[in-house]
């Protein structure tokens, strides 16, 4: 047996309810400075429990449980208190925890009606941005066209011959009135094909096209369609009927 | 060894088993009786660990309204001295903790307790030194191991009852009692030598 365990088995024999073992005394006997402790340890031991005991003050004892009844009569509660086990608690707290994440799980508890409804008339808002992007009101373009004529002179085209020659030459645009002596306004001519020798621009003219005078729908004659243009055909046909001996129209 | 606590016999063992049990009935005398049988052995366990015989009256006081308030989870098969040994050494310990460490070493009424006054003023001042040491190196211990202390030494328990009481296993219980007889045999080693 070495010090360490022989200081473990000391204990063990303190108490008196164990006898020294055999290979505990063979060691105190060659150990002195186990010797020492464990003798050190038997005087403690019967030191303490020698003078520690105090007489029991009995009169002082038997007011200090009374006291204790007092105050156990003066609570009213002879029957035990009932209370909820920690176990029992835990296991509670639990499965309300297991509720609630439940609920807010599936989205049907937990959260009020308000925030619902909120969140539906957020779409309408999308929407309206949406129309608002839709709706555009177009700028009315004026658009006033005048016709001139354009009085050009053309010939026929030199061609190169030469190889690699891009191909007849075509004079640029040409912009005409605009630094002219009588100021007409500015037009743009598109170029030709062929060349132009010399061109001019004529006084404009009112769009639409031109009919002999006399014929129907001639510019200087009504719309036969419409009733001044009716009663002039109308007269017309029944002076041409008299004339020529035939049957005035009905 | 001095002042060991009555043992109870089997008969008495009997008659607080039977109040017991007419006490969980809801005979609250019933409780009483056994709380005034078994106060002595409550206030021998307080006074072991608390020290201060005030601090040892209050514990007696506090531990029997607890164990009155507890009856509901009395189970009657346990024997009614180490349920309320056990209700006795948990106060006694929380109110080590309640007023952390305590000099009982200068509650000077203790030595007029132990040794009376049938000795000579030689005997008494020399007795009254050692004893003063004693409760000197009993101070320097933790509740638990004043626990474990009073509970083997004053009350002659086994190892196992006084796991049981502590509530602990066996191994913790043997541990507080060898470091608790280390610490003091360091402390209490110029008096042995001196007897």
């Amino acid at each position: 047996m070495d010090c360490r365990g022989a200081r473990l088995r000391m204990h063990e024999t303190l108490d008196g309810r164990e006898p020294v073992p055999a290979d505990l005394t063979e060691h105190l006997r060659a150990c002195t400075e186990c010797a020492n402790h464990y003798s050190r340890l038997r005087a403690a031991q019967g030191a303490v429990c020698s003078a520690v005991w105090a007489p029991v003050p009995g009169e002082r004892l038997h007011e200090a449980v009374e006291r204790a009844r007092a105050g156990a009569e003066a609570l009213g509660s002879a029957a035990p208190t009932p209370r909820l086990h920690p176990a029992r608690l835990g296991v509670a707290l639990t499965c309300g925890l297991a509720v609630f994440a439940l609920g807010a799980w599936c989205g049907r508890t937990a959260w009020p009606r308000e925030v619902a409804t909120v969140r539906t008339e957020v779409r309408p808002e999308i929407v309206e941005r949406v129309v608002e992007k839709r709706v555009e009101v177009p700028v009315p373009v004026v658009e006033v066209r005048e016709r001139v004529v354009v009085r050009m002179v053309r010939v026929a085209a030199p061609v190169r011959a030469a190889r690699g020659s891009r191909g007849p030459e075509v004079p640029p645009a040409r912009t005409f009135g605009a630094a002219g002596p009588r100021s007409a306004p500015a037009f743009h001519i598109p170029p030709l094909a062929t060349p132009v020798v010399s061109q001019e621009v004529l006084p404009a003219t009112i769009a639409g096209p031109t009919r002999p005078p006399g014929e129907p729908g001639d510019a200087g004659l009504p719309d036969p369609d419409s009733p001044q243009g009716f009663a002039l055909a109308w007269s017309w046909r029944t002076h041409y009927a008299s004339a020529h001996g035939q049957e005035a129209p009905r | 060894m001095l002042g060991l606590p009555d043992r109870c016999d089997a008969r008495m063992a009997d008659e607080d088993a039977e109040l017991m049990r007419r006490s969980k009935a809801g005979d609250t005398g019933a409780f009483w009786q056994v709380a005034h049988r078994h106060r002595e052995m409550v206030y021998r366990l307080a006074r072991g660990i608390v020290g201060s015989k005030d601090d040892a009256e209050d514990v007696v006081q506090e531990a029997f309204l607890k164990a009155f308030h507890a009856l509901d989870r009395y189970d009657t098969g346990r024997e009614p001295t180490a349920w309320l040994r056990t209700i006795a050494v948990n106060c006694a310990v929380s109110m080590c903790k309640r007023k952390g460490r305590r000099h009982a070493s200068l509650d000077s009424s203790r030595i007029a307790e132990v040794h009376g006054s049938d000795h000579t003023p030689e005997h008494y001042a020399v007795a009254g030194e050692t004893w003063m040491r004693i409760c000197t190196a009993m101070d320097s211990l933790s509740p638990q191991q004043r626990a474990v202390v009073t509970l083997s030494a004053f009350e002659d328990l086994a190892m196992t009852d006084v796991a049981e009481t502590m509530g602990c296993a066996a191994t913790t219980a043997k541990t507080h009692l060898h470091r608790a007889r280390e610490r003091l045999a360091r402390a209490l080693a110029d008096v042995t030598e001196e007897d």
